[in-house]
C-alpha cells in the first residue's frame, strides 16, 4: 500500500502531518474528523485546541500524549481529549518537532486495551505501518529531516512511501 | 550535483480548514493555559534535576498522578498548586496585591568633564525629569551641571 505524507499545520514549535492512502480522496486525519464530528464535536474541538497549542506555543511534549501505543521505539502514541477521554487519535511523534497524525476513534469505557476494539486496533495497526514505512524510507535515504528537524524532505515533488 | 531536497506539500481542504478554525476562543484559551501550566511545572522539575518518580516522592503522590498533572488536561485545585510551588520553589499563582504605581528614584554619580575644566563629582538623583543634588538643596534642571 502506498501513502502520501502531507503537511497540514505549520507552527513555530511543531509541524503536523498526516497520511493519505494513494487513490483515496481523504487523508486519515480527515476521515477521523468526519467520522467523529457528529457524536464527539466537543472532544474534537479539544483535540484541535491541543494540536494548535502544541504547534504554536509548547511543542509536542511527550507528556501531552499517551505514549507506547505501538511497538517499542516506533514513536506511535495517542492524542486524546480532556476530561472524558472518549476519543483516541493515533499518531507518530518525532520528538517535539514533528507529529504525523493518523486515524482513531471512540474508546468505549468497557474496554481496557485498544486490542479489544476492532476499529481502534485497525487504526493503530495502520499508524504502526506508517511509522515503519517512514523509518524504512529514512534508512534508504529517500526521506530525510531538514536542518532544523521540523520538515520531512525528499527528492520528489510528493512524499510517497510504501507501508 | 546534489539535487535540492523538497519538502512535503501543504495539504489544504475544506474539512481541515473548518476543523482548524477556532470558534470558542474561551475554551481555546483555557486549553492553552492548562498546557502552558503543565509545561512550567515540567520545566521546573527538570531544572531541579528530578525525574517524575522523584517528583512524585517529593509530592507524596503516585507517579500516575504526576502523569496526569503534566498531561496538560488536569484541572488543578489551588491547594495542589500551592503544594507544587512549595516543593519546586516556583510561583504558579500570584496571590499578592499588585503594587500601586510608584516613582522610583535612581541614585547615581555624574562626573562632568569638559576640555577646559573638570568638575568635582556630585551625587544627584533623578526625580520627575529633574536632577536633584544630594550635596545641596539646589534644584537642577535636566542636563544642567
Amino acid at each position: 500500500m502506498k501513502v502520501e505524507i502531507v503537511k497540514i499545520l505549520q507552527g513555530d514549535y511543531t509541524n503536523f502531518y498526516t497520511a493519505k492512502i494513494v487513490g483515496e480522496d481523504l487523508s486519515l486525519f480527515e476521515n477521523f474528523i468526519i467520522e467523529n464530528k457528529n457524536k464527539h464535536q466537543k472532544e474534537l474541538e479539544n483535540i484541535r485546541n491541543r494540536i494548535k497549542v502544541m504547534a504554536h506555543n509548547t511543542g509536542a511534549r511527550e507528556t501531552f500524549f499517551k505514549i507506547k501505543e505501538g511497538l517499542p521505539g516506533d514513536g506511535v502514541c495517542a492524542l486524546y481529549d480532556e476530561e472524558e477521554k472518549n476519543l483516541r487519535l493515533y499518531c507518530v511523534r518525532y520528538g517535539k518537532l514533528v507529529v504525523v497524525l493518523g486515524g482513531g476513534g471512540e474508546k468505549p469505557k468497557t474496554i481496557r486495551a485498544l486490542q479489544e476494539n476492532k476499529k481502534l486496533k485497525d487504526e493503530n495497526d495502520l499508524v504502526k505501518r506508517i511509522s515503519k514505512g517512514i523509518s524504512k524510507a529514512m534508512k534508504n535515504r529517500y526521506l530525510q529531516w531538514s536542518a532544523d528537524g521540523m520538515e520531512l524532505e525528499c527528492d520528489d515533488d510528493k512524499i510517497i512511501i510504501e507501508i | 550535483m546534489e539535487t535540492k531536497k523538497k519538502q512535503a506539500k501543504v495539504y489544504k481542504s475544506k474539512v481541515l480548514e473548518d476543523f482548524f478554525t477556532v470558534k470558542d476562543t474561551k475554551e481555546y484559551k483555557r486549553t492553552e493555559n492548562n498546557m502552558l501550566l503543565a509545561l512550567r511545572i515540567e520545566k521546573a522539575v527538570e531544572a531541579r534535576g528530578w525525574n517524575r518518580t522523584r517528583f512524585a516522592k517529593e509530592m507524596n503522590v503516585e507517579s500516575s498522578v504526576i502523569t496526569k498533572w503534566l498531561s496538560g488536561t488536569h484541572n488543578f485545585t489551588c491547594n495542589t498548586l500551592f503544594d507544587i510551588e512549595d516543593v519546586l520553589k516556583i510561583c504558579l499563582v500570584n496571590t499578592k496585591e499588585p503594587h500601586n504605581t510608584q516613582t522610583i528614584l535612581n541614585t547615581f554619580e555624574i562626573k562632568i568633564v569638559t576640555p577646559k575644566q573638570s568638575f568635582q563629582p556630585h551625587s544627584y538623583y533623578l526625580n520627575g525629569g529633574n536632577f536633584m543634588s544630594l550635596s545641596n538643596t539646589t534644584k537642577l534642571h535636566y542636563g544642567e551641571s
